[in-house]
């Protein structure tokens, strides 16, 4: 089961160690317990395979027969049901083995992304501030799916080939053709691995460089498309164009270069098949006439190196997914392990705004890998009830203030206080609750905007959402759009309303 | 309490209808005329196929000869042998050849026309006029540049590729099949039906399970992508438990409609295997039974053995073009309706001749304009502008300012009345001059990706880097630049992220200055700036504006209290006029405007 672990690829490093064995925690667990289901496909498939190379013996067979033409019509009906049971046998014994990988390898997704996002909602703002949305997403798409064909396809196509490689040549051993014939003729063969090997990283190479260039092309056709108004302000479309026309055409000299290497890739792959098959011609030719080996064996014998092509091919394939999943295993290990930073002191405290006291005393913060300090030494007492206003210029410190409060960051210890008890002791849930906090650039989700109001309690009526707007006099701004909008299809101001009006259905206010 | 409706419902995108004959037509139609200037690469295309696949299918033919005429036949003449083995090796080098030239020649084809194609869809948005952009996200055309165009793509290297090499291979085989032995080949025929039947009867189960998924995981990846931006409303609202709950059961979704795909082509992919061990027994049944007859030589059915298994393979590749097939038709559509889309604005069929640069004289004359029928948003408004004066419009959202400035620009044609300039309708003026005579600076000034000066300049090489360096030292930009790692020539990316609103501001300033506008227009250019920022603001507009017409709009009535006439707009009307002064000696709307403008601002401090 090793070969579907990530490779080691032959760093010895203690932190290439502890990577590999972060990663192997993903996987093993699951394929552990699901082992029964993946011993079964295994064996399915081996069987099936074990058929499927059992039909060119049987026309080995036949063909002798008719040569030497003592076949009997009931012989030949024999082999005939004999062919059918083995094409059969093949077709369902292995449908079943690789799609019970199949969806095993699909479950681990949907079991691999619930991991993943249920991590997402832990991890703080200070994780956030680091990260695109587009570099997290990656997780979830390409990381996760590269993950899946390893072991899914890794599995499924390493145990197909060489299970058929090898009984192939077991079955072509036991038809007396001698080991030395059956080694010069798939010589060419063997070159495939090596072939596939080689040549896939260049191919991968260059088809990352088309990917780039088509994402240059993308952001240049962002650019254009929101930067219009600039363009047509100034008549600028042509320059524009120009710009853009540009990032065009490197695609077709990106896409051209990848085809140059990956068709020939193609092409080589065959050439090898009929070069073997070139040298069975000959080498089992000649035996064949010198009456060395039968007419049946030589007829085998290319049915085999026909039959051995794919596999090989799919040897060389398997490598690569491996190496390509390898990176995807490390980054989601990596991801996985980022921890959602553990409070110091158990935080389950209780608290109750509407009695406690917030206290801030000797505050000072800076953001972590900032350095620069964002507050100085703050003494602050708010009591219930009360209505702060807080002032300053942009960059001054009155959002990271409200942040903390929320906890967004985590304050130092023994600076902020709700009724006496330190902010970092205090439940998330219970503080979050209690603060109705409306930020600056108000996000919606896309669903209604009952459900973007009544964001924290969606399970409540209509009822206070059309009651609260109204008081802000935004109702008649709301009435006007369909039930469902869309985020970004409404103004700015219009966001910040629904922003605050949602901070306003909230059950301590 | 009850859940008053299911929230995400509408988010959740529905497969695309299933396709009308006629939308294939009309998409394949359109493809054909970008493929027409390329016929000769493609006829090239199809020879070296031809070739390809002619050379490749004769060499079980070659396999048959060896067989009956030499070991068969018990002739021990090795060197014919060879010279047979010569010709194979020959026709093998042939097929890798021309494989590869195929190969090669399709993409370069392929690649030029989807390139042109993505030229001409991104010179037919920028023809469109403002309200186009209203009305249409940037992300569905960005998808429409980006991935249709792509899809298009996939449609030349795959499915092109697999309809001329694959059903020619067919056609190859039944011919030589036909030549081997014509019963044998009637029986086989046998097998189409069953073929085509299994083919269709997949087809659509597939398509549907295909779109399915896709769906799904667009829903998933929403999702996701939503909620990781939103994360910290999630988080201060305390919903982790809920938005977790509701991604599972949009992955459960997204994984129970995979499984059918997977499940379907598999079972798909696997009943032609299966077929094609069945039809080599089939073969070897009545074959067999032929050779004991002496009716056929035993090359002959070995021959058929091998091209038996051959012939199921291209069915199987084409068929797994279908999905291909059907996003290329969606894609081109899409790039077909886009295509058909005429600018709302036309451009001026007779320009009339307008002495530039212009004196600067604007006149309103009784315009009214509305974006929807019925809903007008400006009114009946008579306004008259001296070349120079500078004009400061207030009002509240919504109240008609920017749409005023809109028609100004002629981004919209007004629904009544005329807009002039220097006494010529704007509709009478090429819109390149038009807009070259108006400079406009927006709240979010956008950077493109590029050098500082590139940016003032606009990518435009016929402005020197001279002129562009002194507008940046008029606005005052240039201490700003100053402190920059490679000065003039840094690097702005992310539309200039790594700059401060007001520093992005300044340097709209610096291009409306190079560029020298005889209007200058600003829509709440200093809304989102501090009072800091907005006093050097303030400074770069006074010397911008110095004898120019200047229309300014703000929400902070500060901004344009020195305006030499002040406009207040209320419900696409003017309400006041007159110099702050005076409107605030009135008692009015505008006074009121102003106390709460004063209120507004404390509360942003």
């Amino acid at each position: 089961m090793c070969l579907f672990l990530p490779l080691p690829g032959g760093r010895g490093t203690a932190g290439g160690r502890d990577r590999l064995l972060k990663s192997q925690r993903l996987l093993l667990p699951y394929v552990k317990s699901n082992g029964l289901y993946y011993s079964s496909a295994i064996l399915l498939t081996c069987l099936a395979n074990l058929a499927q190379s059992y039909s060119p013996r049987l026309l080995g067979k036949l063909t002798d027969g008719l040569e030497r033409g003592d076949l009997t019509p009931s012989m030949l009906l024999e082999y005939t049901l004999l062919l059918l049971g083995t094409g059969l046998a093949f077709g369902i014994l292995g449908m079943s083995g690789q799609s019970t990988i199949m969806r095993l390898g699909r479950k681990f997704e949907a079991v691999m992304r619930q991991r993943l996002f249920d991590h997402f909602t832990g991890l703080s703002e200070s994780f956030y501030s680091k990260q695109s949305v587009g570099g997290l997403l990656s997780y979830f798409m390409n990381d996760v799916t590269a993950v899946r064909e390893a072991l899914s396809r890794g599995i499924s196509q390493s145990v197909n080939s060489i299970m058929l490689i090898v009984s192939a040549i077991t079955m072509m051993l036991l038809g007396d053709v001698p080991l030395l014939l059956i080694a010069v003729c798939v010589l060419p063969l063997t070159l495939i691995p090596v072939l596939v090997y080689r040549f896939k990283p260049l191919i991968r190479q260059r088809s990352l460089a088309v990917q780039e260039s088509l994402g240059r092309m993308t952001a240049s056709a962002e650019e254009q498309i929101c930067g219009i108004r600039v363009t047509k302000k100034f008549a600028a479309e042509r320059t524009m164009l120009r710009r853009f026309e540009e990032t065009v055409d490197r695609i077709r000299d990106s896409q051209v270069r990848l085809v140059r290497v990956s068709s020939l890739f193609q092409a080589l792959i065959p050439f090898l098949g009929s070069l073997s098959l070139a040298i069975t011609l000959g080498f089992g030719g000649y035996l064949t006439i010198r009456d060395r080996i039968s007419l049946g064996d030589f007829v085998a014998l290319t049915l085999y190196v026909r039959m051995m092509v794919n596999p090989l091919q799919q040897i060389g394939n398997v490598i690569n997914t491996m190496q390509r999943s390898q990176a995807s295993f490390e980054r989601l290990g990596r991801m996985l392990s980022t921890g959602a930073e553990d409070p110091a002191e158990p935080s389950d405290a209780e608290c109750d705004l509407r009695h406690d006291t917030i206290r801030i005393r000797g505050l000072s913060f800076a953001y972590p890998e900032a350095g620069r300090e964002v507050l100085h030494d703050i003494d602050l007492t708010i009591k219930p009830g009360r209505t702060v206003g807080i002032l300053g210029k942009t960059g001054s410190g009155k959002t990271t203030l409200v942040k903390l409060l929320l906890r967004m960051y985590e304050p130092p210890a023994g600076t902020i206080a709700v009724g006496g008890v330190d902010i970092r002791q205090i439940r998330l849930e219970s503080l979050r609750r209690q603060i109705a906090y409306v930020p600056q650039d108000g996000f919606l989700f896309s669903t209604t905007i009952r459900d973007n109001i009544a964001f924290y309690r969606r399970d409540s009526a209509l009822g206070p959402c059309a009651g609260r707007p109204n008081r802000r006099r935004s109702s008649r701004a709301f009435s006007n759009f369909p039930t469902s909008t869309r985020r970004g299809s409404e103004s700015g101001a219009l966001r910040c309303r629904a922003d605050s009006v949602s901070g306003r259905v909230w059950p301590g206010a | 309490m009850p859940r008053t409706g299911q929230p995400d419902l509408q988010t959740g995108q529905s497969p695309p209808p299933p396709l009308r004959r006629d939308d294939a037509k009309s998409a394949l139609r359109a493809l054909l005329a970008y493929a027409k200037p390329q016929r000769r690469t493609f006829l090239l295309v199809f020879l070296c196929a031809l070739l390809a696949i002619a050379a490749d299918l004769l060499q079980p033919y070659l396999v048959k000869v060896a067989i009956d005429d030499h070991l068969m036949a018990g002739r021990a003449d090795f060197a014919e042998l060879l010279g047979i083995i010569g010709v194979y090796v020959g026709l093998t080098l042939l097929s890798f050849f021309f494989s590869y030239l195929q190969n090669n020649l399709l993409q370069y084809a392929g690649q030029t026309i989807v390139s042109s194609i993505r030229k001409d869809l991104m010179a037919h948005i920028s023809k469109q006029s403002m309200s186009f952009f209203d009305r249409m996200s940037s992300g569905s055309l960005i998808t429409n540049v980006s991935s249709d165009t792509e899809t298009l793509n996939q449609f030349f290297s795959n499915v092109l590729l697999s309809l001329m090499r694959d059903s020619m291979t067919l056609i190859f085989i039944l011919v030589i099949l036909f030549q081997l032995d014509p019963r044998l080949t009637g029986y086989c025929f046998l097998l189409i039906p069953v073929i085509v039947s299994i083919a269709l009867g997949f087809r659509s189960y597939m398509r549907k399970a295909y779109q399915q998924s896709r769906a799904q995981l667009s829903r998933l990846i929403a999702f996701v992508a939503e909620n990781l931006a939103g994360m910290s409303i999630v988080q201060a609202f305390h919903q982790e438990k809920e938005q977790r709950e509701r991604f599972t059961e949009r992955n459960g979704g997204y994984y129970r409609a995979s499984l059918r795909e997977v499940g379907a082509n598999m079972l798909f992919n696997r009943s032609f295997d299966t077929l094609g061990n069945l039809s080599v027994a089939l073969v070897a049944w009545l074959g067999g039974e032929a050779v004991l007859n002496h009716s056929i030589e035993y090359g002959v059915m070995y021959a058929f053995i091998s091209y038996i298994r051959q012939f199921f393979q291209p069915i199987n590749q084409i068929t797994q073009q279908w999905n291909t097939m059907q996003s290329t038709i969606v894609s081109m559509n899409r790039i077909n309706s886009l295509l058909a889309i005429e600018p709302a604005i036309a451009e001026p069929e007779l320009p009339r001749s307008i002495r530039l640069p212009v004196q600067g004289r604007i006149d309103f004359n009784r315009v009214s304009f509305a974006y929807q029928e019925d809903v007008p948003v400006i009114r009946d408004i008579d306004l008259h502008i001296r070349p120079g004066e500078m004009i400061g419009i207030a009002g509240t959202t919504g109240a008609g300012k920017s749409s005023l400035i809109g028609l100004l620009c002629r981004f919209y044609d007004v629904g009544q009345g005329a807009v002039e300039i220097d006494g010529v309708d704007v509709r009478h003026i090429p819109s390149d001059k038009l807009h070259r005579m108006i400079g406009l600076i927006q709240q979010e000034p956008y950077l493109f990706t590029g050098t500082i000066i590139d940016n003032v300049r606009l990518f435009d090489e016929s402005i020197s880097r001279e002129r562009a360096i002194e507008a940046c030292r008029f606005v005052g930009a240039d201490t700003i630049v100053g402190r920059m790692k490679d000065g003039y020539d840094t690097m702005l990316s992310e539309r200039g992220s790594s700059l401060s609103a007001g520093e992005r501001q300044l340097i709209s300033f610096a291009r409306i200055l190079v560029f020298e506008p005889q209007i200058l227009v600003l829509d709440e250019a200093t809304a989102n700036l501090d009072s800091q920022t907005e006093q050097l603001i303030q400074n770069a507009l006074s010397i911008v504006s110095r004898r120019r017409t200047t229309l300014v709009i703000a929400h902070r009535l500060s901004t344009i209290r020195h305006a030499d006439r002040i406009i207040v707009m209320r419900a696409g009307r003017i309400a006041e006029e007159g110099t702050h002064a005076q409107l605030l000696a009135r008692q009015g709307y505008y006074a009121e405007l102003y106390r709460h403008s004063h209120g507004d601002q404390a509360d942003e401090a």
